[in-house]
Order: structure tokens, then sequence, then C-alpha cells
């Protein structure tokens, strides 16, 4: 039996804004990650992703706000942690890559000093001297000679800049990462590299992933389960192939018959009318409806409950039935 | 090779070297130092196409985008367009030229002036080349363009500033300020790279409509085979400014035959889980275009190199309309 390390059920997260309004950016989402594990959220630019992993991280900015739900790690619930005792579980035992944080690191900086600097600040009695000798070792662990430990961030390519701040998410040997789209802004070649990367480490050190991403065929180089969410919830979470192969959710569908493959055969791409919606006021019943073809009017009034259709695959939509 | 008047654009020996700033020493020394971001570039665009051009960041497809378009001026070599070599242009002519010949630009978040309402963004280009006279023409040539671009009802966007519309909408918009002029080329630089894949298709099938319906010639550049594979029909692969292969998308892709061709296929992520995972060929990253060695520019990192590869490289014809700038093909 895999262990279970990460359980979120029901997670909402809103943002309360000056107007008095909400964004309810992440609306009731239920998710497993196990040892060893890699999982992919999907979807479109403003649907939730992000939120969805700051809200693990508990790093949300101050108007957002947990209102309901848990997030068991290895049985805590992290929503119940003080951000003292939050401070001792980031990056120690969930790290993150944060989206285009190749491009946040310090230009004044040597690259080596900057993962350095998480070792010191976590690992308490740690000397300088050791702090660099292990930056040099994640160095090489993720694909970058030793000796560029001295190096600043520019003299550094796009792909490296990426792989460093890999490393630096591994720095502390957490047992999770998130990943926040880390090879947008990639070329093919080196995306394939990035990737080939992470799915080595993810075996070398048995380490759980969680890959956000708007692309399908970046989950598919990595990871095993897959979380599809459409405006703040989970609209189909399963086996990444039982998924691809099968999507019961329009939604799904949609987005893999909107991929383009290289290999297959050429066709007109099938493209997704219309734009995810508005989160502080979102459509009624199933928030795909809007852009759905099959939507009825059950999907207009009632809000789909997601139900297992069997061996772990889960649908939200009116039309398919248990 | 078709008929001259199948040839929109052809461009011969193009090259755009940057200098690069010297040190003292250099400059005494009359050492020339040259990004050679376009060398010796020899393409064929057809009418009615849509050729796609293939490479990595750095390997020049920006800079010869914006060679074909008259953005930047070759260092060598000539562009013709219509028959035309457009280094000759009187002030008119260029005026004509550059309403015939269009560019769409990679990030439609920094393309369009934040401080411009989408119809002033359309009317702008129509007032410089001096097509409208009064307002109502410019209503209805905006108008136009809009309802072209699938952004209806047109009068909801008049006065919308680029922050006020989503990503795919800007690109949009960016296509509709080319569209309005009527041209001949459009030149695509990575149009979807900064999109949402599901929103992707939409902008690519769009072109794909304009491109019937209006004559339009597409060139479309990009990083990623597997777009171009849906919407062109030739395509040519460029590495670190020279091309590497040039042919008909579905031969290139079936069967590529430079290595460098070989090894982006490869490295492609598939959607499909049961597929067989992206393999990298490559090892590190494009070398910097900075006075490189003579012969095949791609040796240092190419899995088959030998010993000729130091030699320049002349294309080879290979089957019925493909030429392959590789030594192993000799």
């Amino acid at each position: 039996m895999p262990e279970r390390l990460l359980e979120v059920r029901n997670l909402k997260t809103y943002f309360y804004l000056e107007s008095g309004e909400s964004v309810k950016a992440v609306d009731g989402i239920s998710f497993d990650v196990e040892k060893g594990e890699g999982l992919g959220l999907v979807g479109e630019s403003g649907c939730g992703k992000t939120t969805a992993a700051l809200s693990l991280m508990r790093l949300l900015p101050s108007a957002g706000k947990i209102v309901e739900g848990k997030i068991l790690f290895k049985g805590d619930d992290l929503v119940k942690k003080s951000e003292d005792e939050m401070r001792r579980i980031r990056w120690k035992h969930i790290s993150m890559v944060f989206q285009g944080s190749m491009n946040a690191l310090n230009p004044l900086i040597k690259v080596g000093d900057q993962i350095a600097e998480a070792i010191i600040l976590h690992e308490h009695g740690i000397s300088k001297k050791e702090a660099l000798n292990r930056a040099a070792e994640l160095l090489e662990l993720v694909g970058i000679e030793r000796r560029r430990v001295n190096n600043y961030p520019f003299e550094f390519s796009g792909g490296m800049k990426q792989r460093t701040v890999i490393a630096m998410a591994l720095a502390l040997n957490p047992e999770l990462v998130i990943a926040d789209e880390p090879t947008t802004a990639l070329d093919v070649i080196v995306e394939a590299q990035i990737l080939g990367l992470m799915r080595d480490l993810k075996e070398k050190l048995n380490l759980s992933l969680i890959m956000i991403t708007h692309d399908l065929s970046i989950v598919s180089e990595v990871c095993n389960d897959v979380a599809v969410m459409y405006a703040g919830m989970i609209c189909e979470y399963g086996d990444l192939r039982e998924v691809y192969k099968n999507p019961l959710h329009p939604y799904t569908a949609a987005l893999v018959r909107a991929y383009p493959s290289a290999r297959g055969t050429r066709r007109r791409l099938y493209s997704l009318p219309g734009f995810p919606p508005d989160l502080i006021n979102p459509p009624s019943g199933c928030r795909f409806h809007p852009r759905c073809t099959y939507a009825t009017d059950v999907c207009r009034k009632e809000v789909p409950d997601i139900i297992d259709v069997g061996g772990g695959h889960y649908v939200a939509c009116h039309l398919v039935r248990g | 090779m078709g008929a001259p008047s199948d040839v929109i654009v052809k461009t011969d020996r193009l090259c755009k070297w940057f200098p690069v700033r010297r040190s003292a020493l250099q400059y005494l020394r009359r050492e020339g130092i040259f990004i050679k971001a376009v060398d010796d570039v020899n393409l064929d665009v057809r009418r009615g196409e849509v050729f796609a051009l293939v490479g990595e960041s750095g390997s020049g497809k920006t800079t010869f985008g914006k060679l074909l378009v008259k953005l930047l001026e070759p260092t060598f070599g000539t562009i013709l367009f219509d028959g035309k070599d457009v280094s000759t242009l009187s002030k008119d002519e260029l005026l004509e030229f550059h309403g015939k010949s269009q560019m769409i630009f990679q990030d439609p978040y920094e393309s369009l002036n934040p401080r411009l309402t989408v119809f002033d963004l359309l009317v702008e280009p129509l007032r410089i080349q001096r097509r409208v006279k009064s307002f109502e023409e410019e209503v209805a040539a905006v108008t136009k363009a809009l309802e072209d671009t699938g952004l209806v009802p047109p009068e909801e966007f008049y006065l919308r500033y680029p922050h006020q519309l989503s990503g795919g909408q800007r690109q949009r918009v960016a296509i509709a300020r080319a569209l309005v002029l009527n041209p001949k080329l459009i030149v695509a630089d990575e149009p979807v790279s900064m999109i949402d894949v599901s929103i992707r298709a939409g902008i690519l099938n769009l072109l794909l409509d304009l491109k019937d319906k209006f004559d339009i010639t597409v060139v479309y550049i990009t990083h990623d085979i597997a777009t171009a594979r849906h919407i062109s029909d030739r395509v040519a692969v460029m590495y670190l400014g020279k091309l590497a292969e040039v042919g008909p998308i579905d031969d290139v892709v079936s069967e590529p035959l430079h290595p460098y061709t070989e090894a982006l296929m490869k490295a492609v992520p598939d959607p499909d889980p049961e597929a067989k995972r992206a393999e990298v060929v490559l090892k590190g990253e494009i070398p910097t275009p900075i006075n490189p060695p003579p012969g095949c520019r791609f040796r240092g990192r190419c899995p088959r190199a030998f010993d000729k590869c130091k030699e320049d490289v002349k294309p080879i014809e290979i089957g019925k309309d493909r030429l392959i700038y590789c030594h192993l093909y000799a």
C-alpha cells in the first residue's frame, strides 16, 4: 500500500475584496498525494490552481483566507497550525518552485549563497562552509557543475536558473515539492531536460510532487494522477491514464482534444469557446455550463457532486451517473 | 521550385550580424566581433502557404522574421518581396510595403500600448497608411477587423483598454491590427506561446481561416513543432542563425533527417500518458552565436558529428522539395 502523504479535504479559499465582495478562488477541492507519486493540477489561467498551492503552503496574500476544509499532511492538519509551526514545516517538509521564480533570483548574490541561505535559516548550527558544500552538492544533483556555486544568476542560462530554483526547493530534503508552471517560458529541449530531471529526482529521492500547469503533456511526462480544475473546483480526478483515455467531464475532454500532438495525425485543432468565468459571481449550477455543449437545465441549477465512477476515477458532472 | 510568381518572399544569402562591443585592444587590432543572428539564409516563402520557422530561443528565428517585414535591415543579402528587392524601395513604396507585410508579436501583454483603446490601436495603422478619410470609414474598417478576428460584438471592444482583455482577446486584437491593412504577408512570432493551451487552438484556427479568406501568406515562427504541424504546409528548422532542414511539414515530422530536427522531435512532450516519454538527446543549451567557428553550427551538440562537420555545409536536396544542411547526407 502506498503511504498517503497529503490529504486535502473540501478546501475552500476565498479572497475578500475591499468592495466587500469575495472571490471564491478555491471552492471545495479534495485530493490525495501519495509518497513518491506525482499529481498534476491542470486547468486554464484563473481557475485557482496557484491559490490551491499557496493554500497548502499557507502563503496566501493577506486578502486570502482558508475558510473551510482540512489539509492533512502526514495526518496533521496544516490549516490549524500557527505561523511559527508552519515555518518549521515549510521548506523542510513541503517546498515550492514558484511560478517565474527563475527570474526572481537575486542578481547581486552568488547562486551558491542563495541556496545556502535557505539551509542556514532552517538548520540551526550549520556553518556557512557546510551549507555552501551542500549547495554545491544540490547543484550537482540537478545537473550543474559544482564549481558554478560562485557564479551570479546572470551567468546562468534560463534552463540553469530553473534547475537552480529546483535545487533550492530540494535544499532541505522535503517530502513534497509543489512546482507551479516549472517549464513555462522554456524551450522544448530545455523543457524536456527539466521534466526528465524532475522525473529522475522523484524516483531517486522518493519525492512526492504536485505539478501545476495548463499543459496536459507536462503532467503526462511526470505524474501518475491528475486533478482537472475549473473555476475553483475539481471537475475530474483520477489516474492519469484512465482520465486521458476516458475523459468523462466535457471540460477534460475539451482539454484533451485541444492539445496538438506532434506525432499523431494532422487535424484542425478543437478550440474550446469562451473564457473561464468570473469567480466573484460564478455561474449557477455547474460552473462549466455556459461553455458546455451538453448543458441541460439541471446543469444550470444544481452544482454536481463529485462521484466515484470506479477505480478511483472521480467526476463532477450531471451527465455521469455513478 | 515553383515558378517565380508562386514565391511571395525570397531571401538570398540573408545575413544579420549584430556588432558586439569590443575591448580597446580588439578595437586597435580591428577585430570585429559579431553575433551572427541570421547567417546566409536562402528561403522561399510561397504565396498562400503557412510557412513555419522552428528553432530554440537564440536560433535567430525572430531576427529573421523582423528582417522579412523590414523592422531590421540586413547586414548582407537581399529580400525579394513580390520579385522586388526591398532594400531599393523609395519612401512611398516602403509605406506600401509595410502595409502589405505585417507582424504579430509574441507577447500580447507587451505589444499593445496600454494607454490606447482597442479602437485607437486598430485605427493607428490605417491613419499612418492614409487609408481612411473620415470617421465613418475608420469605424467601418475597425468594425470589420474586429468581426473578422472573432471579437464580437465589436461595439463592446471599441473603448476597452488592453488590461480589460484576456490574453486570448489581446492576441486577437494584435491580429486585427495586422489584418486591418489587408496585408499579403503576416509574420506571426510565437503568437500562442504566452497563451493557455485551451485557447491556443482558437488563435491558430483563426490564423488559418484568415489566411484562406483573405489570401494571406503566413510565416509562423515557433519553438513548438506540435502546433506547427497542425497549421503549416512547409517548415524550416533553424539552428544558431543557419538553416538545418527545409521541407513539407508532414515529411519533416514523420521522418526528420537532420540530427537537430530529430532531437527537437524527440523532446516534444506528448499528452498521451502511454506514449513514449520525451527523450533528451541534447545536452546543454544553444551556444553563443558570437563569432561561431566555421563548419556546421550544430556539431558541438550533435550526437552524430564527425570530422567532415568542421567544413561548411552545402544544402543537399533529398526527395521531393526537401533540403538538408548536413554532411551525413552528402
